[in-house]
């Protein structure tokens, strides 16, 4: 064999031993940490602290170590006053094969009359609860299906013993338990089954940051309102000729009535006292609520962010709004935060948007012309044009009245209020259409 | 010639039966006391007590007259063979088939333990971090739904009731003195039971949804461990004389005497038949005590079933299938050690 050979026979051969002897070395007993659990656990158990003989316990099965009966009897004990029926059986099944006692034959013939096995396979995004009316009698039985019930909150599955009888219900579901060596399996929602064994806190799985996803499409009638600024608003970028204008006209028969002598000045008083005419910025007069319907579109999308109802989430829409009559049009965008209980759906937040147009007449504090100088012009003649722009809240309530093609269909009372730096703008109105469907359970 | 003609008489009268029984065997020495059935019929609870370290609890399967030979309940860490002297008693059952009795380990506190048939050792019903101290008396109302029992923690007989439903535990009744006896009337809306006061014992009458309170009777001496019956309520009384026990029913204030001079049993109440109608007593004088007498408890009719035994007393009477079977005590032989327990069954006797 030449030394190449003989390096690789040796590299060879070392090999297969690696490969031999890591399993083994993978599968080594722990046995200073298993004599280290075993001691906690007994010292634990004296002390009635079940909760930690079962952290223990599992710690001492990560050990790989062979338990002892004793072992296994505590681990029982301890899955017995957690209402883990099934976990119960497996340790005294264990601890029987070590040491056959009738006590032990017997309780587990006991728990073989009395309990069932279920495996409930469900959704760990879309939890179903347990249930069962009538508790049974029996406080173990009790805390077995309680024990079920958080499993269940956890992770949306479970897979154990239940007390036979019933009826138990879990979503639509409704069966009955059995004795019987074999497993009764009951699907909920998709039927995954948990992506973890185990419960309680060791089964608990995440549900994941988004319940639910999907569009808003609302149109609808409401009805506009803008109160007017309650005193002049001034133009900061005044022309030379507008400031002219903003002198007072005395001695005249007319002036008294119009002192400023056009329609776009306010008379006000200035630095030293003197009356004085500045020009204003062209506002129209108050638009009152009832006197202005609108049409309403809006349109989005909504997340779901909890589980546990009432389940919450947030909700974005672009929200168009064509006044009738007053030659508005308002468009604002809607954060909100959605709550939804049962078949309501209830929105709030922050709003901002523009409201634009134009129209005739303006607001009372506008002197009308009657001067020789300016045209004469009635307010009705008056024209205003422009846009604001503003923060605002809005508010949603509504309610689901039937399911359209995996859509929840709602209709919603809903109110709005605006500001922009000069007036104000609120609106409230009915409207319908879709928002996203929550899958839930009944029950 | 003159009794033995009058006793065959009453025989064809049918007022005195003889009936052959069944034994209800069980291990371990002691006397037999206080059966109670389960409410199908099937199983038999019955204390066994040596009188010494230890009264067990056994429970036998019972098929007409023949009952399996019992077995004894366990209190968790008293199974092995090193259990140390337990004394469990005053089983009562629940309509699941499940028996909830009261246990004390080597002398501890009497805490109230439930046991389903089956196997494996009794568990603890209710923790001592929901009720500490002694509890006793169990009774469960008639559907199940709820359990009452008098627990001590305030220093006297308090009583308790437990909702099956919620598990959860409220003070019924709460006083000065010691309640004893709760028992459930069949709708579960009111509480029999007996309070010792003055050195008397005298029963009242609790509503379960106000906590109001009624008396039902009294009187010298002791009016003790009543039971709801048809139309009134059955008990024991020594008010005629300390040392002897009458059974007598009370019904709007009224009470009567059913019989007098009975065996008191050891714990038991009156023993009565699932429908209410009947009462079943043994007597103190030796020349009857080889008797159970039942009586309608409205007084109509009484019906003495003869056994071969001696002693007799502590009857329990329910229905398994139709049939009417009586449970008994007695002692086998005038120089028997100890009471043993019987079977029989009396469905044509009370015809």
């Amino acid at each position: 064999m030449s030394t190449t050979g003989r390096v690789l026979a040796k590299v060879l051969t070392g090999a297969i031993a690696l490969a031999w002897l890591a399993p083994g070395a993978a599968l080594a007993c722990d046995e200073a940490e298993r004599l280290r659990l075993a001691d906690e656990i007994s010292n634990l158990a004296k002390k009635n602290a079940w909760s930690g003989v079962e952290r223990k316990y599992g710690e001492l099965l990560r050990t790989k170590c062979e338990l002892l009966f004793e072992q296994y009897s505590l681990g029982a004990e301890s899955a017995k006053n957690l209402g883990k029926t099934y976990e119960m059986y497996e340790r005294l099944s264990a601890a029987e094969k070590i040491d056959p006692q009738e006590e032990l034959t017997a309780t587990l013939e006991q728990l073989n009359t009395n309990y069932g096995r279920v495996e409930v396979r469900g959704d760990a995004r879309r939890r179903a609860a347990l249930l069962r009316e009538q508790m049974p009698f029996a406080p173990d039985q009790r805390k077995s299906i309680e024990y079920a019930q958080s499993v269940m909150e956890g992770t949306g599955s479970f897979k154990g013993m239940l007390p036979i009888g019933g009826p138990y219900k879990v979503a639509d579901k409704e069966f009955s338990v059995e004795a019987g060596p074999d497993f009764e399996t009951v699907v909920v929602g998709n039927g995954k089954g948990p992506k973890t064994t185990g419960g309680g806190n060791e089964g608990i799985e995440d549900q994941g940051l988004i319940n639910w996803v999907g569009p808003i499409a609302l149109i609808g009638t409401g009805f506009f309102g803008s109160g007017a600024p309650n005193g002049p608003i001034f133009k900061t970028d005044a022309t030379d000729e507008e400031l002219l204008r903003g002198t007072p006209i005395v001695g005249r028969a007319t002036d008294a009535d119009y002192p400023c002598g056009g329609y776009e000045e306010a008379l006000v008083t200035d630095d030293a006292g003197q009356p004085a005419c500045l020009p204003t910025i062209r506002q129209p007069k108050d638009i009152s609520m009832f006197s202005t319907p609108n049409v309403d579109v809006t349109v989005g999308g909504e997340v779901g962010l909890t589980y546990r109802a009432p389940e919450m989430g947030v909700a974005a829409t672009v929200n168009y709004r064509r006044m009738f009559g007053s030659r508005l049009n308002q468009i604002t965008v809607w954060g909100a935060w959605v709550v939804r209980p049962g078949a309501a759906r209830f929105a709030l937040g922050p709003t901002w948007g523009v409201t634009a147009g134009k129209g005739n007449g303006y607001v009372d504090w506008v002197n009308e012309g009657q001067t020789e100088v300016f045209r004469v012009q009635r307010q009705s003649e008056a024209e205003y044009g422009g846009f604001g722009m503003g923060g605002g809240v809005a508010a949603s309530a509504g309610y689901g009245v039937i399911e359209l093609a995996g859509f929840q269909g709602l209709v919603e009372l809903h109110g709005h209020f605006q500001r922009d730096n000069l007036r104000s703008y609120s609106g409230i109105g009915l409207r319908f259409g879709i928002v996203p469907k929550i899958d839930r359970f009944q029950g | 010639m003159m009794i033995r003609r009058l006793l065959s008489g009453m025989l064809l009268a049918g007022l005195v039966s003889t009936a052959s029984a069944g034994e209800v065997r069980f291990t371990g020495e002691g006397h037999a006391y206080n059966p109670v059935w389960s409410l199908d019929g099937k199983h038999l609870a019955f204390e066994v007590n040596n009188y010494g370290d230890r009264s067990d609890l056994h429970i036998s399967v019972v098929t007409g007259e023949i009952a399996k030979d019992a077995s004894k309940v366990n209190l968790p860490g008293g199974g092995g063979p090193f259990g140390g002297s337990q004394v469990v008693v005053n089983p009562a059952w629940h309509p699941q088939g499940i028996v909830v009795f009261e246990g004390s380990n080597t002398g501890g506190q009497f805490r109230l333990y439930y046991y389903q048939p089956g196997g494996g050792a009794a568990s603890e019903m209710i923790s001592t971090t929901d009720v500490p101290g002694d509890i006793t008396f169990p009774a469960i109302n008639p559907k199940g739904t709820s359990m009452v029992f008098v627990a001590d923690q305030t220093g006297n007989g308090d009583i308790y009731t437990r909702d099956t439903n919620t598990g959860a535990v409220t003070v019924a009744m709460k006083t000065d003195v010691a309640e004893m006896f709760p028992q459930f009337d069949s709708a579960g809306s009111k509480i029999l039971f007996t309070r010792k006061q003055n050195n008397t014992e005298d029963i009242f009458e609790l509503a379960v949804s106000t906590g109001a309170e009624t008396p039902v009777i009294g009187g010298n001496n002791d009016q003790s461990r009543p039971n709801y019956v048809n139309g009134g309520i059955v008990y024991f009384d020594n008010s005629r004389d300390s040392q002897s026990w009458d059974v007598k029913v009370v019904s709007g204030g009224n009470a009567k005497v059913l019989a007098k001079s009975v065996r008191l049993p050891l714990r038991a109440r009156p023993a009565i038949s699932p429908d209410g109608n009947w009462v079943a007593y043994g007597f103190e004088d030796p020349t009857k005590s080889d008797s159970i007498m039942l009586s309608r408890v409205d007084g109509s009719k009484n019906v003495e079933i003869k056994t071969a035994y001696n002693a007799c007393g502590e009857p329990a009477i329910t229905v398994q299938n139709g049939k009417t079977l009586l449970a008994y005590t007695a002692l086998p032989s005038s120089g028997a050690d100890y009471r043993k327990l019987f079977v029989v069954d009396i469905t044509d006797k009370l015809q």
